[in-house]
């Protein structure tokens, strides 16, 4: 098991195996997300309330869920490399900033365009909207903090340490809707039944982008920490070998 | 099963056609923007690092060039 613990932090490691994972992780991604946009768009029936506008949703949860994973992981990370020493850590850490941010920016977007018709406002200050909105603004903090370093060392300590801190805040996103009774709903229960309120035709298909869109965040934070290796590693001889094979080609994005 | 009876009647998502398709719109820009940036800050280290190699090609060679001068003018 510590073998492959530290396997896992060695940065040619982490480039080689997620090079080759890449190609099949992309087409299954494609897949996914093809198949459940297209039935969630246009093949699942009509929201008895909210009429076709509830089809928002499919894309509004998973990225909730998604940004909220994203901050989880980069805590995770953030911990390795405060207590190991890790650097592959700390680099994978730096891509879940980004990414988180993009990711809770479209749930806070989908959110208010879906509250617009739903609720007659498109903000209001709500548990789990003002904790999710607080969440933006860690991950925001988390990326100026880093690049307000000149010392990388530093920047990934206290980057990690802020990291840590504001990781209070992601199970108040979840349970937000459970301890205080405010606007936005709590999870819909999922019934195999045909005829509950929530029938598998509805959710099914949301499964289908939950995981599509799981695979392109895999993708988005491996494209990213693959960019760091590059740049952190740059001294090394593995790289300056990926360098000159890429001269040699032209161009290099494999 | 439900779902639209023409390709209109889809466009229009039952009136919420703005909230519906500017979410996803946004959707859309989020992906490309993960994929997009990652790829083109890796093009740009590549071309960096390419220029470096060439500028301290280029010095090597010009220092060679005086070195050879100078041995010229003592031997």
């Amino acid at each position: 098991m510590w073998q492959w613990f530290f396997k896992l932090s060695s940065p040619k490691w982490f480039y080689t195996i997620s090079g080759q994972l890449m190609p099949w992780l992309a087409t299954l991604t494609t897949l996914l997300l093809g198949v459940g946009l297209v039935w969630g768009l246009a093949f699942t029936p009509p929201d008895y309330q909210m009429g076709e506008n509830y089809r928002i949703a499919y894309i509004h949860v998973p990225s909730a869920a998604i940004a909220m994973g994203c901050y989880y992981m980069m805590a995770c990370m953030a911990a390795a490399f405060l207590i190991w020493r890790i650097k592959m850590a700390d680099m994978i850490a730096k891509a879940c900033a980004p990414v988180g941010m993009t990711f809770t920016a479209l749930a806070l977007f989908t959110g208010s365009v879906w509250g617009i018709p739903t609720w007659g406002t498109w903000w209001i200050w709500d548990a789990r909207l003002t904790s999710t909105l607080i969440m933006l603004f860690l991950f925001i903090g988390v990326m100026a903090l880093r690049s307000a370093y000149d010392s990388e060392a530093a920047g990934a300590k206290a980057t990690a340490v802020l990291t840590l801190v504001g990781v209070v805040n992601v199970p108040i996103i979840t349970y937000s809707v459970k301890w205080w009774n405010t606007l936005h709903q709590g999870a819909s229960s999922l019934s195999l039944s045909n005829t509950a309120a929530n029938p598998p035709q509805i959710w099914v298909p949301a499964f289908f982008v939950g995981f599509g869109l799981l695979g392109f965040y895999l993708i988005a934070i491996i494209l990213r920490t693959r960019n760091e290796i590059l740049m952190r590693e740059r001294r090394t001889e593995w790289v300056d070998e990926i360098l000159s094979a890429s001269k040699s080609k032209g161009q290099g994005l494999s | 099963m439900g779902g639209f009876n023409s390709f209109s009647e889809f466009l229009a998502m039952g009136g919420y056609a703005i909230y519906v398709w500017s979410a996803y719109a946004f959707f859309v820009v989020i992906l490309v923007f993960n994929i997009w940036q990652p790829m083109l800050a890796r093009k740009k280290y590549f071309k960096l690092l390419l220029r470096r190699e060439q500028v301290q090609q280029e010095r090597a060679q010009a220092k060679q060039k005086r070195e050879d001068m100078t041995n010229d003018s003592t031997s």
